[in-house]
Parts: C-alpha cells; sequence; structure tokens
C-alpha cells in the first residue's frame, strides 16, 4: 500500500521534472538561427535567465498549493484574483527591476568604463513575462480546477451508490424478511382479536413503506418526516416487545425547517432493537434526539444482550459501517460519530451540523 | 389429551397461537411463555408431551433451547412468517 504511494510519487516527480525541462528548452530550440548561443555564457544574461525561471517555477508550486487551497478553494476570488494580479504585475517588471539592481554585470561595450549600467531601458513590462506568467497561471489553476471538478463527479456518484445501496439494504435486509413480516404477522394478531389498535398499526406500516420507497429517494428530506418515520418504526416495533423492555424516545428542539438526509437515524434504532432485547431481564432502550440551533444530536443507548439467533447469521456492525459510510460522504466533517460499546451498555453518539 | 406449551418471544405472536391452540380439543395448554427459561422452570416440574417453539428469539435461539432443554418431548417449530413454507413436525 504505501510502496505503492510512493511509486506514484516518484513518477509525479519524474513528470513534474520532465515538465520542467521540456518547458525551459523552449527558448533554445525556438531561438533563431544562425543559433549563436554565446551571450548566455555572459553572467549578466545567465543570472537572469535562472532568477527568472526560478521565480516561475516557485509562482507554479506556490499557486497549486498555497494560494488555490487558502484563497480559491475558499471562495475568496477577490483576494485571490489581488493576488495574481500584483504577482504578475510584479513578473512583468521583473527584468527592469533585475537591469536596475544588476544592470551593472553586463560587459561593457568597447570604449566605456566597466560597472556602469548601459543606456539601455528595459520595457517597464515585459511583454514576454507577462505571457508566460499567464500560461504558468492557467495552467496550474486549470489543472487544478479540473481535478477538482472530477472529484467532485465522483463524489455524487458515490453518493447517489451509497444512497442507492441503503435503499436496498432497508427494503431487503429490514423491511423483507424481518421487520414486515413481524410487523404483518402482529398486525395479523391485532386483526384476529379486533383489536383498536389494528387500524393504527396499518396506517403506521403504510407511511413507513411510503417513506422509503417515495422520500427516501430525495437527497435530503425534512426533519421532521424523518423523526416521523422513526416515530412511527419505533411504535411498530414496540408491539412486538414484552414489557421487559420499556423505548424512551425523546425529542428536544423544533424540527421545524430543518432538513437531514433519509434513513440516517434507522440504523442505530435498528441495532438498538437488534442487540438490545431480551425477554429475560430488563432492557431499556433509550433514543435521545435534541435540535439546537445550527446542530442536531442523536443518542441511542441499550443494554447488550447475549443473542444467539444473530450468531447464526451475523451482520453485525454492517447497517452502521453504511451509515458512516453515508456520513463520510454526505456531512464530510460536518459530524462526529462516537460508539461507545461499554461491558453492559452500547451507545451511539451523532452530533450533526445541520 | 396432550399436555403443551407455548414459547414466542412476540406477546401478539403467542396470543394468535394460544388461539389457535385453544381450539384443538385434544390440546391442554399448560403455559404461554415470552421467556423461555420460564418455561423451562415449568416443564423440570412437570414435563409436556408437546412444546410448541419459536426459532428467532433474542435470548437463545429455539433449536438451541429444545437441544438443551427438551431430551423426552418432540418440540414443534414455529418458522419465521417470514418463511415461505408449510408449518411441519421436526424431530
Amino acid at each position: 500500500m504505501t510502496s505503492s504511494i510512493l511509486k506514484k510519487r516518484i513518477v509525479q516527480l519524474i513528470i513534474h521534472i520532465a515538465a520542467w525541462v521540456c518547458f525551459l528548452m523552449i527558448p533554445f530550440v525556438f531561438y533563431p538561427r544562425p543559433r549563436d548561443f554565446a551571450f548566455f555564457t555572459e553572467r549578466y544574461f545567465s543570472t537572469f535567465f535562472i532568477l527568472n525561471n526560478i521565480l516561475l517555477i516557485a509562482f507554479y508550486y506556490l499557486n497549486t498549493f498555497l494560494f488555490i487551497p487558502k484563497w480559491l478553494d475558499k471562495k475568496k476570488f477577490l483576494t485571490y484574483g489581488l493576488i495574481i494580479l500584483c504577482l504578475l504585475i510584479f513578473y512583468g517588471c521583473f527584468p527592469r527591476i533585475y537591469h536596475s539592481l544588476f544592470g551593472s554585470l553586463q560587459p561593457p561595450p568597447p570604449g566605456r568604463p566597466a560597472g556602469r549600467p548601459r543606456n539601455f531601458q528595459q520595457p517597464l513590462l515585459a511583454p514576454g513575462n507577462i505571457a508566460v506568467f499567464l500560461l504558468i497561471f492557467v495552467f496550474s489553476t486549470g489543472i487544478k480546477v479540473i481535478n477538482e471538478w472530477l472529484r467532485s463527479e465522483q463524489r455524487t456518484k458515490e453518493i447517489a451508490n451509497e444512497k442507492l445501496h441503503a435503499e436496498l439494504s432497508f427494503l431487503k435486509a429490514q423491511i423483507n424478511p424481518h421487520f414486515l413480516f413481524n410487523t404483518l404477522n402482529n398486525i395479523y394478531a391485532l386483526a384476529s382479536s379486533q383489536s383498536d389498535q389494528t387500524a393504527p398499526a396499518v396506517m403506521k406500516l403504510s407511511s413507513i413503506m411510503r417513506y422509503v420507497l417515495t422520500e427516501a429517494r430525495n437527497d435530503v428530506v425534512p426533519l421532521e418526516k424523518e423523526i416521523q418515520f422513526t416515530t412511527h418504526y419505533i411504535e411498530l416495533q414496540k408491539m412486538r416487545l414484552t414489557d421487559k423492555s420499556s423505548i424512551d424516545f425523546t425529542i428536544k428542539g423544533d424540527p421545524l425547517g430543518r432538513q437531514i438526509a433519509p434513513l440516517l437515524l434507522l440504523p442505530f434504532v435498528e441495532n438498538a432493537f437488534k442487540y438490545g432485547v431480551s425477554t429475560r431481564e430488563r432492557s431499556p432502550i433509550c433514543i435521545l434526539l435534541e435540535i439546537n440551533k445550527d446542530s442536531m444530536y442523536f443518542s441511542v443507548t441499550n443494554h447488550k444482550h447475549i443473542n444467539t439467533t444473530l450468531k447464526m447469521a451475523d451482520n453485525t456492525g454492517i447497517g452502521i459501517h453504511n451509515t458512516k459510510r453515508r456520513l463520510d460522504l454526505l456531512y464530510e466533517d460536518r459530524y462526529k460519530l462516537t460508539i461507545d460499546d461499554g461491558p453492559v451498555e452500547f451507545s451511539v453518539h451523532l452530533n450533526i451540523q445541520v | 389429551m396432550l399436555t403443551c406449551i407455548a414459547i414466542d418471544d412476540e406477546p401478539l405472536a403467542l396470543e394468535v397461537l394460544k388461539k389457535y391452540i385453544a381450539k384443538i380439543y385434544f390440546l391442554d395448554l399448560k403455559g404461554a411463555f415470552t421467556d423461555p427459561f420460564e418455561a423451562q422452570k415449568l416443564m423440570e416440574t412437570s414435563p409436556v408431551d408437546i412444546l410448541f417453539l419459536d426459532i428467532q428469539m433474542p435470548d437463545i435461539n429455539g433449536i438451541e433451547f429444545s437441544v438443551s432443554s427438551t431430551r423426552k418431548i418432540q418440540p414443534l417449530f414455529l418458522p419465521p412468517p417470514s418463511a415461505n413454507m408449510p408449518w411441519k413436525v421436526s424431530t
């Protein structure tokens, strides 16, 4: 793994060096014939050539690694533009500046004393330098912009894939064999005893199905809808529990007008019902959702029980792993997930800036 | 008359099972439990002929439970509602 990264780095380095060598060769290749490079042996010219190009190379790397991440990426276009303009003017003036500083290095023309600048003026702004500077600027910024564009394209694709995957895994793993049929079985039990709870249970199941099949396709959904979905899910799950288990679902704050990625909270709730339920021991499940001004805190705490059924067809933590992946893609560094896997209690804490 | 016990971790499913058992005249339901370990206690003091047993339960798998506690009787496994097969007696 590390050696392949190292290899990639070395290849990159070679490409950079080769590109710069080619670039520096251009003036020599296109030098008009008859080619006489004698002037290049003069210190005045060679020093100028070297300094001029070092500045250009320095600008390329400064732009790529400092200016772009610091200003362009953060959308500070004005600052970035001003910096580039200043550097452009400086670089354009560089031959003039060089001349006034090191003009004395020029070999004296015959019949003049050494040590004094020749009476030769460089133009204030050298058009050649400006053209080359702009070329390098377009090149370095262009590479960065294209890279960025490709990366965001890739990310959009990945997010779409992950969402599809979450949708599918919900339908396949949860709704299909366990949750859906168990709930239908429970509704059957309610109906056969002509319970008053039958109608609300059917309503809740239908609202859950509608949410998964329609709303969950969107990138974000109103937080109230996600809460309503989670509430219905918890209420349906409650029908399956004995009085040994108790569910405490608390919502603090106002969800109105807030948005969240769909089906984000469900895997944590599902996990609690999978591992935190017992018919033998007391098994409380505590779910808390706190909506603050610019963030949201969600936590699920349950007791741990030895579960032999799940050892058979184990898919421990896959739901949570997938959610973590989704969080990475959707919220990047705007979320914090802590999993507290203690000896007795298991708890997850999720903080999202929404 | 055959004596029996019903075990299912879901209270509502257990109610349905109780109803079915009540409909069969030769079955005498000695107890219905959501906790298999409670059922085990009863079986130790008064053995039964038939055990109606759920497979997927949170604390112990029905098959494991039957191996550990029901040597003399034949458990009748209740497949999960999602299983696409008719109920049958297994020995």
